[in-house]
């Protein structure tokens, strides 16, 4: 294994706090030029053939750092992976240059069906063996290190032998791989498993995370849901200053998928974000 | 377990709504009625949400409720096998026939149809139309030989109902803000005797349709299936005598103008 040839270095890499893009905010970015430092694109948005898709990711590509966030990589999935999806994915990284490309840890179908969800996988060696060689072949074809988020879950399975911050551990020294820790996620999953966040946390290599992800969650009966429709609360900024702490100063993506207000309205919850890099940085300056 | 069968097992609780072999295969920890029905609950939600968006005056035409109801059907009957929720739903128009109840099922399904090609041409590709320049450049002796195919914005739709009147009235009434919701037109599905010829084609960033009428509509479909202009111009004789070859000519540069055609070489 250590002969292997490492991905590329990643090029152009993030700084600062980005916002996920979203096609109602498109024109408001051109005309106003806001003060966001990066943009998250949603890979699927941008995997056809031209149109206003195509036309404002190029825009606002030229203006600002891109990263591209898929859904659909299905890294866990038993299917076999997708040769054309990853060449579409390709493709699209030529044309926007991305900072960074990131899919999530976890399975979205098999048997040729997309359930479109971000489905939990048991933590054991053989969902150990299966995502490290996937992830590999999927370093080689795109040739760059891929960054895998955690994702939120409301069940967890018995055969389970790892921690979920041990199994991402492993998988990261095992491929070389980034990760994308979502710190709602970590907080939506200590709380419905009884875990604790910053366990989960410091169980986490240090040089290991490329990027930060907040976003707000809800609340259903017992369960924490990650619903991506409501302001960051409090205890996710919390834990998102500790993983500051452990991590440093990584870009930091404001995710909000559904009631998505204006961008100015997200300027708040930006700032928050900012004040605690910001803060972050002359702590570790002094 | 295997982790396929494990996916297999989840994956059939979501799509077909049967938690049994999940929950008896004890592959999950305790107490998981509520998580699994999450799981199922956001499977369907997202699958909607995605016909809602690619179908969002069919949901006006047919109610929320109704809508709601069949869409709930197609989810079962068609489970997504694309990458992106921007694919999902291209059955609809031939599903709603069958399965549409106390509705007029031909203007559902042409309502739909009609709005499935804008979203196709939505996201299609700039291609590379020919230019009237370009074909003034051809010695006008190879223009019978001359082939073509539609740009991939664009694509034909002949609707035999009032599909694409009702669609823009309700467009019409769900962007006017100004007007209170009563002021819609009322919808009358009027019996319309002789069918209506669409063009559906992306102008720059932006969707446009026109109706063309039969003849014409008929000698483009002939071009866009790639009959060389010969073809097209012969069964106009038989109408239009000597003038057959210029009223062909005529219709081409107008097709080429709005550019709707690519050159095949
Ligand atoms: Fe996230």
């Amino acid at each position: 294994m250590g002969t292997r040839r490492m991905p590329a270095p990643i090029e152009n890499p993030l700084s600062g706090v980005g916002v996920g893009l979203r096609p109602t905010h498109y024109q408001a970015i051109l005309d106003n030029a806001p003060r966001i430092d990066w943009f998250e694109a949603l890979t699927e948005n941008y995997l056809v053939g031209g149109g206003q898709p195509l036309y404002y990711l190029d825009a606002i590509a030229e203006r600002y750092p891109i990263a591209l966030h898929g859904v659909s990589l299905s890294i866990g999935s038993t299917d076999p992976l997708n040769r054309v999806y990853l060449h579409e994915l390709k493709t699209l990284a030529a044309r926007c240059r991305p900072a960074l490309i990131s899919d999530h840890l976890c399975w979205t179908g098999i048997d040729g069906m997309n359930t479109h969800d971000l489905l939990p996988l048991p933590y054991h060696e053989e969902t150990l063996k299966h995502l490290t060689r996937r992830i590999r072949q999927v370093q080689d074809i795109l040739d760059r290190p891929l960054v895998l988020e955690n994702i939120s879950r409301y069940v967890s399975f018995s055969a389970s032998t790892f921690s979920e911050w041990g199994f991402l551990a492993t998988l990261t020294r095992e491929t070389g791989c980034r990760l994308l820790l979502d710190i709602n996620n970590i907080y939506v999953n200590a709380h419905n498993f009884g875990f604790s966040a910053t366990d989960f946390i410091d169980g986490i290599p240090v040089d290991a995370v490329a990027q930060f992800h907040i976003a707000g969650h809800s609340v259903q009966q017992a369960l924490l849901i990650d619903t991506h429709d409501q302001p960051v609360s409090p205890p996710v900024f919390n834990l998102l200053t500790h993983a500051l702490a452990r991590f440093g100063a990584q870009p930091i993506l404001l995710e909000r998928d559904d009631s998505i207000p204006p961008l100015d309205e997200l300027v708040g919850e930006l700032d928050t974000a900012r004040q605690l890099l910001a803060a972050h940085q002359s702590n570790t300056s002094e | 377990m295997t982790l396929h069968q494990l996916q297999r097992d989840f994956q059939y609780a979501l799509i077909e709504r049967n938690v049994s072999a999940l929950q008896e295969s004890t592959a999950l920890t305790e107490g998981t009625e509520l998580a699994l029905s999450i799981y199922q609950h956001a499977y369907r939600v997202r699958l909607r949400d995605a016909l809602r968006s690619h179908y969002p005056i069919l949901e006006k035409y047919l109610g929320r409720m109704a809508f709601n109801a069949y869409v709930d059907g197609y989810i079962s009957r068609y489970p997504s096998r694309s990458v992106s929720l921007t694919d999902y739903g291209d059955q609809l128009a031939a599903d709603c026939l069958a399965h549409l109840n106390d509705v007029d099922v031909n203007t559902a399904s042409e309502l739909a149809a009609f709005e499935w090609l804008l979203g196709r041409a939505f996201g299609a590709a700039q291609g590379a139309p020919v230019t009237v320049a370009q074909l003034s450049a051809i010695n006008p002796i190879h223009w019978a030989g001359l082939r073509f195919t539609p740009v991939p914005s664009v694509s034909r739709h002949t609707v035999t109902t009032s599909a694409v009147t009702i669609w823009r009235q309700l467009k019409m009434a769900s962007t006017d803000t100004h007007s209170p919701p009563t002021a819609a037109p009322p919808i009358t599905p009027e019996t319309a005797d002789t069918p209506t010829h669409w063009v559906i084609a992306r102008v720059d960033l932006d969707v446009r349709f026109q109706s063309i009428p039969r003849e014409e509509a008929s000698a483009l479909d002939r071009v866009l299936s790639g009959s060389p202009f010969a073809e097209v111009c012969e069964p106009l004789a038989a109408h239009h005598g000597e003038e057959a070859a210029r009223v062909a000519a005529t219709w081409l540069k107008r097709w080429i103008e709005a550019g709707w055609l690519e050159l095949v070489s």
